[in-house]
Protein backbone atom coordinates (compact mmCIF):
# COMPACT_ATOMS: atom_id res chain seq x y z
CA UNK A 1 0.00 0.00 0.00
CA UNK A 2 1.52 3.22 -1.27
CA UNK A 3 0.45 5.81 1.41
CA UNK A 4 3.06 8.85 -0.25
CA UNK A 5 0.78 9.16 -2.88
CA UNK A 6 -1.93 11.21 0.11
CA UNK A 7 1.11 13.33 1.53
CA UNK A 8 -0.65 16.30 -0.07
CA UNK A 9 -4.14 15.78 1.28
CA UNK A 10 -2.93 14.58 4.54
CA UNK A 11 -1.00 17.77 4.68
CA UNK A 12 -4.64 19.86 3.70
CA UNK A 13 -6.93 17.77 6.07
CA UNK A 14 -4.40 18.51 8.74
CA UNK A 15 -4.52 22.27 8.21
CA UNK A 16 -8.35 22.30 7.71
CA UNK A 17 -8.11 20.17 11.49
CA UNK A 18 -5.98 22.44 12.92
CA UNK A 19 -7.21 25.76 11.56
CA UNK A 20 -10.79 25.07 12.92
CA UNK A 21 -9.74 24.11 16.64
CA UNK A 22 -7.43 26.96 16.79
CA UNK A 23 -10.47 29.46 16.16
CA UNK A 24 -12.29 27.95 19.05
CA UNK A 25 -9.48 29.27 21.64
CA UNK A 26 -8.89 32.61 22.37
CA UNK A 27 -6.15 33.73 20.95
CA UNK A 28 -4.06 36.61 21.95
CA UNK A 29 -3.49 39.52 19.77
CA UNK A 30 -0.62 39.21 18.48
CA UNK A 31 -1.65 35.72 17.15
CA UNK A 32 -5.10 36.58 15.90
CA UNK A 33 -4.40 35.37 12.31
CA UNK A 34 -3.15 32.02 13.32
CA UNK A 35 -5.73 30.55 11.17
CA UNK A 36 -5.16 31.91 8.53
CA UNK A 37 -1.24 31.67 8.72
CA UNK A 38 -2.11 27.61 9.40
CA UNK A 39 -4.06 27.89 5.97
CA UNK A 40 -1.27 29.24 4.21
CA UNK A 41 0.81 27.07 5.87
CA UNK A 42 -0.72 23.99 4.51
CA UNK A 43 -1.57 24.94 1.61
CA UNK A 44 2.35 25.64 0.84
CA UNK A 45 3.67 22.89 1.92
CA UNK A 46 1.07 20.71 -0.06
CA UNK A 47 1.99 22.53 -3.05
CA UNK A 48 5.42 22.18 -2.48
CA UNK A 49 4.79 18.11 -2.21
CA UNK A 50 2.91 18.15 -5.40
CA UNK A 51 5.76 20.08 -6.87
CA UNK A 52 8.26 17.58 -5.13
CA UNK A 53 6.32 14.57 -6.44
CA UNK A 54 6.03 15.84 -10.29
CA UNK A 55 8.45 13.41 -11.80
CA UNK A 56 6.96 10.48 -10.18
CA UNK A 57 3.18 10.08 -10.75
CA UNK A 58 1.62 7.16 -8.14
CA UNK A 59 -1.26 5.54 -7.24
CA UNK A 60 -1.84 4.03 -4.01
CA UNK A 61 -4.35 2.62 -2.16
CA UNK A 62 -5.64 -0.06 -4.56
CA UNK A 63 -5.54 2.82 -7.41
CA UNK A 64 -8.42 4.53 -5.41
CA UNK A 65 -6.09 8.01 -5.33
CA UNK A 66 -4.34 8.55 -8.19
CA UNK A 67 -1.20 11.10 -8.14
CA UNK A 68 -0.94 11.32 -12.11
CA UNK A 69 0.29 14.25 -14.42
CA UNK A 70 -3.48 15.40 -14.81
CA UNK A 71 -4.47 15.50 -10.82
CA UNK A 72 -1.57 16.88 -10.04
CA UNK A 73 -1.87 20.00 -12.23
CA UNK A 74 -5.61 19.98 -11.40
CA UNK A 75 -4.70 20.22 -7.13
CA UNK A 76 -2.07 22.91 -7.86
CA UNK A 77 -4.46 24.94 -9.91
CA UNK A 78 -7.00 24.19 -7.05
CA UNK A 79 -4.43 25.10 -4.42
CA UNK A 80 -3.15 28.20 -5.75
CA UNK A 81 -7.17 28.94 -5.58
CA UNK A 82 -7.59 28.01 -2.06
CA UNK A 83 -4.29 30.55 -1.47
CA UNK A 84 -5.66 33.70 -3.03
CA UNK A 85 -9.18 32.80 -1.49
CA UNK A 86 -7.50 33.11 2.02
CA UNK A 87 -5.72 36.16 1.03
CA UNK A 88 -9.06 37.55 -0.18
CA UNK A 89 -10.41 36.64 2.87
CA UNK A 90 -7.65 38.94 5.26
CA UNK A 91 -9.68 41.23 6.75
CA UNK A 92 -12.61 39.99 5.60
CA UNK A 93 -15.93 41.46 7.72
CA UNK A 94 -17.92 38.65 6.72
CA UNK A 95 -15.73 36.17 8.81
CA UNK A 96 -15.39 37.99 11.84
CA UNK A 97 -15.46 36.00 14.90
CA UNK A 98 -15.72 32.79 13.41
CA UNK A 99 -12.25 32.52 11.32
CA UNK A 100 -11.37 29.24 12.42
CA UNK A 101 -14.47 27.89 10.95
CA UNK A 102 -14.00 30.16 7.85
CA UNK A 103 -10.73 29.41 6.75
CA UNK A 104 -11.17 25.59 8.32
CA UNK A 105 -14.02 25.17 5.71
CA UNK A 106 -11.85 26.76 3.07
CA UNK A 107 -9.27 24.53 3.48
CA UNK A 108 -11.79 21.59 4.12
CA UNK A 109 -13.60 22.48 0.86
CA UNK A 110 -9.79 22.46 -1.03
CA UNK A 111 -9.23 18.78 0.03
CA UNK A 112 -12.47 17.93 -0.74
CA UNK A 113 -11.74 19.02 -4.36
CA UNK A 114 -8.26 17.66 -4.30
CA UNK A 115 -10.07 14.33 -3.52
CA UNK A 116 -12.53 14.87 -6.36
CA UNK A 117 -9.59 14.75 -8.79
CA UNK A 118 -7.26 12.91 -7.67
CA UNK A 119 -10.01 10.13 -7.25
CA UNK A 120 -9.35 6.35 -9.22
CA UNK A 121 -12.59 5.13 -7.88
CA UNK A 122 -16.44 6.49 -7.78
CA UNK A 123 -16.54 6.06 -4.27
CA UNK A 124 -13.89 8.79 -3.46
CA UNK A 125 -15.03 10.63 -5.85
CA UNK A 126 -18.38 10.98 -4.54
CA UNK A 127 -16.23 11.33 -0.92
CA UNK A 128 -14.37 14.73 -2.34
CA UNK A 129 -17.40 16.11 -4.21
CA UNK A 130 -19.14 16.13 -0.98
CA UNK A 131 -16.54 17.23 1.14
CA UNK A 132 -16.16 20.40 -1.26
CA UNK A 133 -20.20 20.72 -1.45
CA UNK A 134 -21.17 20.66 2.26
CA UNK A 135 -18.07 22.83 3.42
CA UNK A 136 -19.38 25.55 1.20
CA UNK A 137 -22.88 25.52 2.05
CA UNK A 138 -21.69 26.55 4.90
CA UNK A 139 -18.93 28.73 3.84
CA UNK A 140 -21.85 30.38 1.99
CA UNK A 141 -23.97 31.07 5.13
CA UNK A 142 -21.19 32.45 7.41
CA UNK A 143 -22.52 35.85 7.12
CA UNK A 144 -25.22 34.39 9.48
CA UNK A 145 -26.63 38.21 10.19
CA UNK A 146 -27.23 39.32 6.44
CA UNK A 147 -30.18 37.91 4.59
CA UNK A 148 -28.76 37.53 1.19
CA UNK A 149 -26.00 35.12 2.70
CA UNK A 150 -28.30 33.23 4.35
CA UNK A 151 -30.43 33.06 1.21
CA UNK A 152 -27.49 31.83 -0.90
CA UNK A 153 -26.47 28.90 1.54
CA UNK A 154 -29.92 27.78 1.89
CA UNK A 155 -30.20 27.64 -2.20
CA UNK A 156 -26.78 26.40 -2.43
CA UNK A 157 -28.01 23.44 0.27
CA UNK A 158 -31.34 22.90 -2.01
CA UNK A 159 -30.03 22.63 -5.59
CA UNK A 160 -26.80 20.88 -4.36
CA UNK A 161 -28.46 18.27 -2.73
CA UNK A 162 -30.81 17.44 -5.99
CA UNK A 163 -27.64 17.62 -7.47
CA UNK A 164 -25.87 14.99 -4.99
CA UNK A 165 -28.59 12.68 -5.32
CA UNK A 166 -28.51 12.64 -9.27
CA UNK A 167 -24.96 11.69 -8.52
CA UNK A 168 -24.92 8.83 -6.37
CA UNK A 169 -27.81 7.70 -8.88
CA UNK A 170 -25.77 7.59 -11.88
CA UNK A 171 -22.68 6.47 -9.87
CA UNK A 172 -24.95 3.40 -8.90
CA UNK A 173 -26.09 2.66 -11.95
CA UNK A 174 -22.51 2.64 -13.66
CA UNK A 175 -21.37 0.15 -10.80
CA UNK A 176 -24.55 -1.92 -11.72
CA UNK A 177 -23.51 -1.95 -14.79
CA UNK A 178 -20.22 -2.67 -14.84
CA UNK A 179 -19.82 -4.81 -11.88
CA UNK A 180 -16.78 -1.87 -10.30
CA UNK A 181 -16.83 1.49 -8.95
CA UNK A 182 -12.78 1.42 -10.70
CA UNK A 183 -12.37 4.21 -13.09
CA UNK A 184 -10.00 1.56 -14.86
CA UNK A 185 -12.41 -1.48 -14.63
CA UNK A 186 -15.67 0.80 -15.46
CA UNK A 187 -13.62 2.16 -18.67
CA UNK A 188 -11.98 -1.40 -19.94
CA UNK A 189 -15.88 -2.58 -19.65
CA UNK A 190 -17.59 0.45 -21.35
CA UNK A 191 -15.14 -0.33 -23.99
CA UNK A 192 -16.47 -3.67 -24.32
CA UNK A 193 -20.45 -3.16 -24.06
CA UNK A 194 -20.26 -2.07 -27.47
CA UNK A 195 -22.57 1.12 -28.28
CA UNK A 196 -24.58 2.47 -25.73
CA UNK A 197 -28.07 3.08 -27.40
CA UNK A 198 -28.19 -0.86 -27.21
CA UNK A 199 -28.23 -0.87 -23.40
CA UNK A 200 -30.43 2.04 -22.09
CA UNK A 201 -28.80 2.39 -18.20
CA UNK A 202 -25.97 2.83 -19.26
CA UNK A 203 -26.99 6.01 -21.03
CA UNK A 204 -29.36 6.39 -18.31
CA UNK A 205 -25.92 6.42 -15.83
CA UNK A 206 -23.66 8.79 -17.97
CA UNK A 207 -26.67 10.70 -18.42
CA UNK A 208 -27.20 11.50 -14.65
CA UNK A 209 -23.67 11.85 -14.22
CA UNK A 210 -23.60 14.26 -16.66
CA UNK A 211 -26.61 16.23 -15.15
CA UNK A 212 -25.06 15.99 -11.53
CA UNK A 213 -21.45 17.37 -12.61
CA UNK A 214 -23.48 19.74 -14.79
CA UNK A 215 -24.63 21.01 -11.40
CA UNK A 216 -21.30 21.53 -10.07
CA UNK A 217 -20.05 23.55 -12.98
CA UNK A 218 -22.71 25.65 -13.26
CA UNK A 219 -23.58 24.33 -16.73
CA UNK A 220 -26.37 25.43 -18.54
CA UNK A 221 -29.47 24.23 -17.74
CA UNK A 222 -28.46 23.56 -14.02
CA UNK A 223 -27.08 26.98 -13.79
CA UNK A 224 -30.27 27.84 -12.50
CA UNK A 225 -28.88 28.40 -8.46
CA UNK A 226 -25.28 30.31 -9.59
CA UNK A 227 -26.48 33.93 -10.26
CA UNK A 228 -28.12 34.19 -6.67
CA UNK A 229 -25.65 31.78 -4.89
CA UNK A 230 -22.32 33.80 -6.13
CA UNK A 231 -23.84 37.35 -5.50
CA UNK A 232 -25.42 36.08 -2.01
CA UNK A 233 -22.43 34.66 -0.61
CA UNK A 234 -19.42 36.65 0.61
CA UNK A 235 -16.95 37.72 -2.43
CA UNK A 236 -14.26 35.72 -1.30
CA UNK A 237 -16.10 32.50 -1.18
CA UNK A 238 -17.25 33.30 -4.35
CA UNK A 239 -14.24 33.63 -6.09
CA UNK A 240 -13.20 30.26 -4.58
CA UNK A 241 -16.44 28.78 -6.04
CA UNK A 242 -15.91 30.10 -9.55
CA UNK A 243 -12.50 28.93 -9.15
CA UNK A 244 -11.65 25.70 -7.26
CA UNK A 245 -15.16 24.18 -7.62
CA UNK A 246 -15.14 24.74 -11.25
CA UNK A 247 -11.66 23.09 -11.39
CA UNK A 248 -12.90 20.43 -9.40
CA UNK A 249 -16.01 19.79 -11.47
CA UNK A 250 -13.86 20.00 -14.99
CA UNK A 251 -11.46 17.57 -13.26
CA UNK A 252 -14.51 15.13 -12.40
CA UNK A 253 -15.94 15.34 -16.09
CA UNK A 254 -12.40 14.76 -17.62
CA UNK A 255 -11.80 11.58 -15.07
CA UNK A 256 -15.45 10.17 -15.82
CA UNK A 257 -15.68 10.99 -19.42
CA UNK A 258 -12.28 11.62 -21.21
CA UNK A 259 -10.70 8.96 -19.07
CA UNK A 260 -13.05 6.08 -17.91
CA UNK A 261 -15.55 6.94 -20.42
CA UNK A 262 -13.19 6.88 -23.46
CA UNK A 263 -14.33 4.03 -25.44
CA UNK A 264 -18.14 4.92 -25.35
CA UNK A 265 -17.41 8.43 -26.63
CA UNK A 266 -19.51 8.50 -29.88
CA UNK A 267 -22.44 8.00 -27.15
CA UNK A 268 -21.37 11.49 -24.99
CA UNK A 269 -19.39 13.63 -26.93
CA UNK A 270 -22.43 15.16 -28.45
CA UNK A 271 -24.28 15.67 -25.11
CA UNK A 272 -21.56 17.25 -23.34
CA UNK A 273 -21.25 19.12 -26.50
CA UNK A 274 -24.98 20.35 -26.54
CA UNK A 275 -24.42 21.43 -22.46
CA UNK A 276 -21.00 23.09 -23.69
CA UNK A 277 -22.89 25.19 -26.69
CA UNK A 278 -26.19 26.10 -24.70
CA UNK A 279 -23.91 27.46 -21.48
CA UNK A 280 -21.98 29.60 -23.63
CA UNK A 281 -24.90 30.76 -25.58
CA UNK A 282 -27.04 31.67 -22.01
CA UNK A 283 -24.35 32.43 -19.94
CA UNK A 284 -23.29 35.29 -22.23
CA UNK A 285 -26.90 36.66 -23.02
CA UNK A 286 -27.85 36.58 -19.36
CA UNK A 287 -24.76 38.61 -18.47
CA UNK A 288 -25.44 41.05 -20.45
CA UNK A 289 -28.06 42.83 -18.50
CA UNK A 290 -26.19 42.72 -15.25
CA UNK A 291 -26.20 45.59 -13.07
CA UNK A 292 -23.92 44.10 -10.26
CA UNK A 293 -20.17 43.15 -11.15
CA UNK A 294 -20.83 40.07 -8.88
CA UNK A 295 -23.65 38.97 -10.44
CA UNK A 296 -22.48 39.68 -14.10
CA UNK A 297 -19.21 37.76 -13.27
CA UNK A 298 -21.69 34.64 -12.05
CA UNK A 299 -23.08 34.89 -15.31
CA UNK A 300 -20.03 34.94 -17.04
CA UNK A 301 -18.71 32.04 -15.17
CA UNK A 302 -21.69 30.07 -16.82
CA UNK A 303 -20.42 30.77 -19.75
CA UNK A 304 -16.52 30.18 -19.07
CA UNK A 305 -17.89 26.98 -17.80
CA UNK A 306 -19.05 26.40 -21.35
CA UNK A 307 -15.72 26.96 -23.11
CA UNK A 308 -14.54 24.60 -20.41
CA UNK A 309 -16.87 21.62 -21.38
CA UNK A 310 -15.82 22.20 -24.73
CA UNK A 311 -12.83 20.65 -24.05
CA UNK A 312 -14.68 17.80 -22.25
CA UNK A 313 -16.74 17.22 -25.26
CA UNK A 314 -14.15 16.55 -28.09
CA UNK A 315 -12.84 13.89 -25.73
CA UNK A 316 -8.95 13.85 -26.81
CA UNK A 317 -5.91 14.40 -24.80
CA UNK A 318 -5.84 17.93 -26.76
CA UNK A 319 -9.41 19.05 -25.57
CA UNK A 320 -7.59 17.79 -22.02
CA UNK A 321 -5.02 19.63 -22.61
CA UNK A 322 -6.55 23.04 -23.82
CA UNK A 323 -8.97 22.54 -21.01
CA UNK A 324 -6.59 22.70 -18.50
CA UNK A 325 -4.39 25.41 -20.14
CA UNK A 326 -7.78 27.41 -20.08
CA UNK A 327 -8.32 26.55 -16.71
CA UNK A 328 -5.24 28.44 -15.52
CA UNK A 329 -5.84 31.50 -17.29
CA UNK A 330 -9.19 31.78 -16.32
CA UNK A 331 -7.84 31.05 -12.44
CA UNK A 332 -5.35 34.20 -13.04
CA UNK A 333 -8.42 36.39 -14.93
CA UNK A 334 -11.10 35.42 -12.38
CA UNK A 335 -8.48 36.19 -8.98
CA UNK A 336 -7.61 39.58 -10.84
CA UNK A 337 -11.35 40.66 -11.42
CA UNK A 338 -12.74 39.34 -8.08
CA UNK A 339 -9.91 40.99 -6.35
CA UNK A 340 -10.32 44.37 -7.61
CA UNK A 341 -14.17 43.61 -6.76
CA UNK A 342 -13.07 42.91 -3.41
CA UNK A 343 -11.36 46.13 -3.00
CA UNK A 344 -13.99 48.19 -3.90
CA UNK A 345 -16.77 46.56 -1.71
CA UNK A 346 -14.31 46.98 1.18
CA UNK A 347 -14.42 51.05 0.58
CA UNK A 348 -17.98 51.26 -0.32
CA UNK A 349 -21.17 50.10 0.46
CA UNK A 350 -22.82 48.18 -2.77
CA UNK A 351 -19.53 48.44 -3.96
CA UNK A 352 -20.22 45.12 -6.42
CA UNK A 353 -22.45 47.16 -7.92
CA UNK A 354 -21.31 48.93 -11.70
CA UNK A 355 -21.77 52.48 -10.24
CA UNK A 356 -19.29 51.86 -7.88
CA UNK A 357 -17.22 51.66 -10.59
CA UNK A 358 -16.99 54.86 -12.23
CA UNK A 359 -13.85 56.59 -12.42
CA UNK A 360 -12.36 53.91 -10.51
CA UNK A 361 -9.72 53.24 -12.78
CA UNK A 362 -8.71 57.49 -12.91
CA UNK A 363 -8.16 56.88 -9.45
CA UNK A 364 -6.65 53.59 -8.59
CA UNK A 365 -5.38 53.87 -11.87
CA UNK A 366 -3.08 50.04 -11.05
CA UNK A 367 -6.63 48.28 -10.29
CA UNK A 368 -8.15 49.95 -13.34
CA UNK A 369 -5.58 48.58 -15.38
CA UNK A 370 -5.60 44.70 -13.61
CA UNK A 371 -9.32 45.08 -14.18
CA UNK A 372 -9.01 46.13 -17.64
CA UNK A 373 -6.43 43.03 -18.60
CA UNK A 374 -8.69 40.67 -16.44
CA UNK A 375 -11.79 42.11 -18.63
CA UNK A 376 -10.10 41.72 -22.09
CA UNK A 377 -8.49 38.58 -21.25
CA UNK A 378 -12.01 36.79 -20.81
CA UNK A 379 -13.59 38.49 -23.43
CA UNK A 380 -10.77 36.50 -25.55
CA UNK A 381 -8.98 39.52 -26.77
CA UNK A 382 -5.34 38.28 -28.63
CA UNK A 383 -2.45 38.38 -26.98
CA UNK A 384 -3.94 37.67 -23.30
CA UNK A 385 -4.17 34.57 -21.88
CA UNK A 386 -7.84 34.22 -22.15
CA UNK A 387 -7.18 34.21 -26.06
CA UNK A 388 -4.44 31.61 -26.30
CA UNK A 389 -6.50 28.92 -24.42
CA UNK A 390 -10.22 29.93 -26.35
CA UNK A 391 -8.06 29.61 -29.19
CA UNK A 392 -6.67 26.06 -27.92
CA UNK A 393 -10.17 24.77 -27.34
CA UNK A 394 -11.59 25.86 -30.60
CA UNK A 395 -8.77 24.31 -32.55
CA UNK A 396 -9.27 21.09 -30.64
CA UNK A 397 -13.20 21.12 -31.35
CA UNK A 398 -12.51 21.69 -34.90
CA UNK A 399 -9.82 18.91 -34.65
CA UNK A 400 -12.66 16.77 -33.84
CA UNK A 401 -15.28 17.32 -36.31
CA UNK A 402 -17.15 19.90 -33.93
CA UNK A 403 -16.82 22.22 -36.08
CA UNK A 404 -19.97 23.50 -34.87
CA UNK A 405 -19.30 24.02 -31.19
CA UNK A 406 -16.08 26.30 -32.32
CA UNK A 407 -18.86 28.83 -34.34
CA UNK A 408 -21.30 29.08 -31.45
CA UNK A 409 -17.55 29.60 -29.06
CA UNK A 410 -16.96 31.98 -31.25
CA UNK A 411 -20.36 33.71 -31.65
CA UNK A 412 -20.80 33.41 -27.89
CA UNK A 413 -17.87 35.32 -27.01
CA UNK A 414 -17.99 38.05 -29.59
CA UNK A 415 -21.70 38.82 -27.39
CA UNK A 416 -19.48 38.77 -24.13
CA UNK A 417 -17.31 41.36 -25.18
CA UNK A 418 -20.20 43.99 -24.85
CA UNK A 419 -20.36 43.04 -21.12
CA UNK A 420 -16.69 42.80 -20.49
CA UNK A 421 -15.66 46.07 -22.21
CA UNK A 422 -18.57 48.02 -19.97
CA UNK A 423 -16.77 47.26 -16.97
CA UNK A 424 -13.69 48.63 -18.74
CA UNK A 425 -15.11 51.87 -19.94
CA UNK A 426 -16.79 52.38 -16.85
CA UNK A 427 -13.97 52.34 -14.56
CA UNK A 428 -11.86 55.00 -16.84
CA UNK A 429 -14.62 56.80 -17.23
CA UNK A 430 -14.46 60.40 -15.67
CA UNK A 431 -14.78 60.14 -11.97
CA UNK A 432 -17.47 61.73 -9.49
CA UNK A 433 -16.86 64.19 -6.86
CA UNK A 434 -15.85 61.83 -4.10
CA UNK A 435 -16.20 62.44 -0.38
CA UNK A 436 -13.80 62.47 2.33
CA UNK A 437 -14.07 59.41 3.84
CA UNK A 438 -13.43 57.52 0.84
CA UNK A 439 -10.11 59.24 -0.21
CA UNK A 440 -7.90 58.24 3.36
CA UNK A 441 -8.90 54.22 2.76
CA UNK A 442 -6.15 52.26 3.33
CA UNK A 443 -5.82 49.75 0.44
CA UNK A 444 -5.56 45.93 2.20
CA UNK A 445 -2.59 44.29 1.32
CA UNK A 446 -3.28 40.98 0.38
CA UNK A 447 -6.00 41.96 -1.70
CA UNK A 448 -4.15 44.01 -4.15
CA UNK A 449 -1.57 41.00 -4.09
CA UNK A 450 -3.42 39.08 -5.53
CA UNK A 451 -5.40 41.74 -7.74
CA UNK A 452 -1.82 42.25 -9.04
CA UNK A 453 -0.67 38.57 -9.44
CA UNK A 454 -3.37 37.68 -10.92
CA UNK A 455 -3.04 40.60 -13.91
CA UNK A 456 0.43 40.13 -14.30
CA UNK A 457 -0.26 36.25 -14.56
CA UNK A 458 -2.47 37.25 -17.33
CA UNK A 459 -0.07 38.29 -19.33
CA UNK A 460 2.95 36.13 -18.39
CA UNK A 461 0.32 33.19 -19.43
CA UNK A 462 0.15 34.73 -22.93
CA UNK A 463 3.96 35.79 -23.33
CA UNK A 464 5.64 32.41 -21.60
CA UNK A 465 2.76 30.19 -22.92
CA UNK A 466 4.74 27.11 -24.10
CA UNK A 467 5.84 25.94 -20.80
CA UNK A 468 2.51 25.76 -19.79
CA UNK A 469 0.78 24.13 -22.66
CA UNK A 470 3.79 22.02 -22.00
CA UNK A 471 2.42 21.24 -18.85
CA UNK A 472 -0.80 20.91 -20.16
CA UNK A 473 0.70 18.70 -22.60
CA UNK A 474 2.03 16.18 -20.11
CA UNK A 475 -1.29 16.32 -18.32
CA UNK A 476 -3.65 15.97 -20.99
CA UNK A 477 -1.45 12.69 -22.02
CA UNK A 478 -1.70 11.17 -18.73
CA UNK A 479 -5.43 10.69 -18.77
CA UNK A 480 -5.63 8.56 -21.58
CA UNK A 481 -3.59 5.26 -21.52
CA UNK B 1 -40.00 -12.98 -16.71
CA UNK B 2 -43.61 -15.43 -16.02
CA UNK B 3 -45.97 -13.12 -14.75
CA UNK B 4 -47.74 -15.41 -12.65
CA UNK B 5 -45.06 -15.78 -9.87
CA UNK B 6 -46.95 -11.84 -9.48
CA UNK B 7 -50.78 -13.28 -8.84
CA UNK B 8 -50.81 -13.36 -5.23
CA UNK B 9 -49.43 -9.93 -5.29
CA UNK B 10 -52.65 -8.92 -7.96
CA UNK B 11 -54.98 -10.92 -5.80
CA UNK B 12 -53.53 -8.93 -2.61
CA UNK B 13 -54.21 -5.32 -4.48
CA UNK B 14 -57.81 -6.28 -5.72
CA UNK B 15 -58.85 -7.27 -2.41
CA UNK B 16 -57.37 -4.18 -0.44
CA UNK B 17 -58.65 -2.09 -3.47
CA UNK B 18 -62.23 -4.07 -2.55
CA UNK B 19 -62.51 -3.60 0.87
CA UNK B 20 -61.34 0.18 0.43
CA UNK B 21 -63.95 0.47 -1.88
CA UNK B 22 -66.58 -1.14 0.12
CA UNK B 23 -65.87 1.29 3.49
CA UNK B 24 -66.30 4.38 0.89
CA UNK B 25 -69.32 3.32 -0.37
CA UNK B 26 -70.84 2.21 2.28
CA UNK B 27 -70.09 5.55 4.32
CA UNK B 28 -72.25 7.34 1.60
CA UNK B 29 -75.58 5.42 1.62
CA UNK B 30 -75.69 5.15 5.31
CA UNK B 31 -76.89 8.31 7.90
CA UNK B 32 -74.49 10.14 10.15
CA UNK B 33 -74.74 11.24 13.40
CA UNK B 34 -71.45 12.68 14.16
CA UNK B 35 -70.80 13.58 18.07
CA UNK B 36 -67.83 14.51 19.71
CA UNK B 37 -66.77 10.52 21.02
CA UNK B 38 -66.64 9.76 17.33
CA UNK B 39 -64.36 12.89 16.02
CA UNK B 40 -61.87 11.45 18.55
CA UNK B 41 -58.52 9.27 16.65
CA UNK B 42 -59.48 6.22 17.24
CA UNK B 43 -56.99 4.09 18.78
CA UNK B 44 -54.37 5.97 18.18
CA UNK B 45 -52.39 6.83 21.05
CA UNK B 46 -52.53 9.51 23.78
CA UNK B 47 -55.49 12.03 23.15
CA UNK B 48 -53.26 15.69 22.37
CA UNK B 49 -53.80 18.49 25.03
CA UNK B 50 -52.27 21.26 23.49
CA UNK B 51 -50.34 22.08 20.04
CA UNK B 52 -47.16 20.03 18.91
CA UNK B 53 -44.90 23.03 17.84
CA UNK B 54 -43.96 24.60 20.94
CA UNK B 55 -40.53 26.52 20.88
CA UNK B 56 -37.77 24.26 22.33
CA UNK B 57 -34.07 25.12 24.13
CA UNK B 58 -31.87 25.11 21.15
CA UNK B 59 -29.46 22.85 23.82
CA UNK B 60 -32.09 20.15 23.34
CA UNK B 61 -31.05 19.91 19.39
CA UNK B 62 -27.24 20.45 20.17
CA UNK B 63 -26.87 18.26 22.52
CA UNK B 64 -28.70 15.53 20.64
CA UNK B 65 -27.08 16.18 17.55
CA UNK B 66 -23.70 15.96 19.26
CA UNK B 67 -24.41 12.76 21.17
CA UNK B 68 -25.57 11.23 17.73
CA UNK B 69 -22.33 12.41 15.82
CA UNK B 70 -20.00 11.17 18.32
CA UNK B 71 -22.44 8.40 18.81
CA UNK B 72 -22.00 7.00 15.39
CA UNK B 73 -18.35 8.01 15.41
CA UNK B 74 -17.39 5.71 18.04
CA UNK B 75 -19.42 2.84 15.90
CA UNK B 76 -17.17 2.94 13.57
CA UNK B 77 -14.43 1.70 15.53
CA UNK B 78 -16.15 -1.81 16.55
CA UNK B 79 -15.62 -3.14 12.97
CA UNK B 80 -11.98 -1.50 13.15
CA UNK B 81 -11.76 -3.85 16.78
CA UNK B 82 -12.72 -6.82 15.17
CA UNK B 83 -10.13 -6.74 12.21
CA UNK B 84 -7.59 -4.90 13.95
CA UNK B 85 -5.69 -8.15 14.13
CA UNK B 86 -5.83 -9.28 10.17
CA UNK B 87 -5.26 -6.00 9.36
CA UNK B 88 -2.34 -5.13 12.16
CA UNK B 89 -0.43 -2.18 12.00
CA UNK B 90 -2.39 -0.42 9.22
CA UNK B 91 -5.42 -0.80 11.12
CA UNK B 92 -4.25 0.84 14.47
CA UNK B 93 -2.82 4.34 12.88
CA UNK B 94 -5.86 4.47 11.12
CA UNK B 95 -7.32 3.78 14.50
CA UNK B 96 -4.81 6.74 16.02
CA UNK B 97 -5.60 9.09 13.54
CA UNK B 98 -9.58 8.78 13.08
CA UNK B 99 -9.49 9.32 17.32
CA UNK B 100 -7.54 12.39 16.57
CA UNK B 101 -9.80 14.01 14.23
CA UNK B 102 -12.29 12.90 17.06
CA UNK B 103 -10.70 14.48 19.94
CA UNK B 104 -10.17 17.90 17.60
CA UNK B 105 -13.70 17.91 17.35
CA UNK B 106 -14.61 17.03 21.28
CA UNK B 107 -12.26 20.08 21.76
CA UNK B 108 -13.69 22.54 18.94
CA UNK B 109 -17.40 21.13 20.79
CA UNK B 110 -15.95 22.00 24.65
CA UNK B 111 -14.23 25.66 23.67
CA UNK B 112 -17.49 26.49 21.65
CA UNK B 113 -19.05 26.11 24.99
CA UNK B 114 -21.70 23.67 23.26
CA UNK B 115 -21.49 21.08 25.73
CA UNK B 116 -23.00 24.15 28.61
CA UNK B 117 -26.64 23.91 29.86
CA UNK B 118 -27.22 27.38 29.62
Amino acid sequence: MNVVVGIPLYVMSAAALLAIVSGAFTLPRDLRRLPEWIGLLGVGISLLTLIAMWDRPQSGFEGEIRLTHMSMLMSGIILVATLATIALSWGEPAGAGRRGEYIGLILAAATGMMLTVTAGDLIVMFIGIELLSVSLYILCAIEVTRERSLESGLKYLITGAIGTAILIYGFALLYGMTGSTSLDVIGERLADAGPLTSQPLLVAAMALVAVALGFKASAVPFHMWTPDVYEGAPTPITTFMSTGTKAAAMGAFLLVFTGAAQGAIADWRVLIGAISAASMVVGNIGALRQTSVKRMLAWSSVAQAGYLLMGVAVGTAFGAEALLYYLIAYLAMTLAAFAIVILREREVEDGDQLEAFTGYGRRRPWAGVVMTLAMLSLAGFPPLAGFIGKFMLFSAAIDSDMLWLAIVGALASAVSVVYYLRVSIVMWSPAPVRDVAERTLRVPRPVAAVAITGGMAIIALAIWAQPVIDLCRDAGASLLP
Amino acid sequence: MDLRTWLPILIYLVLGAGVAVALFSLSLIGRKRPNATKALPFESGILTTQPARQRFSIDFYLTAMLFIVFDIELAFLYPLAVVLRDVGVTAVIELVVFTTILVGALTYVWRKGALEWR
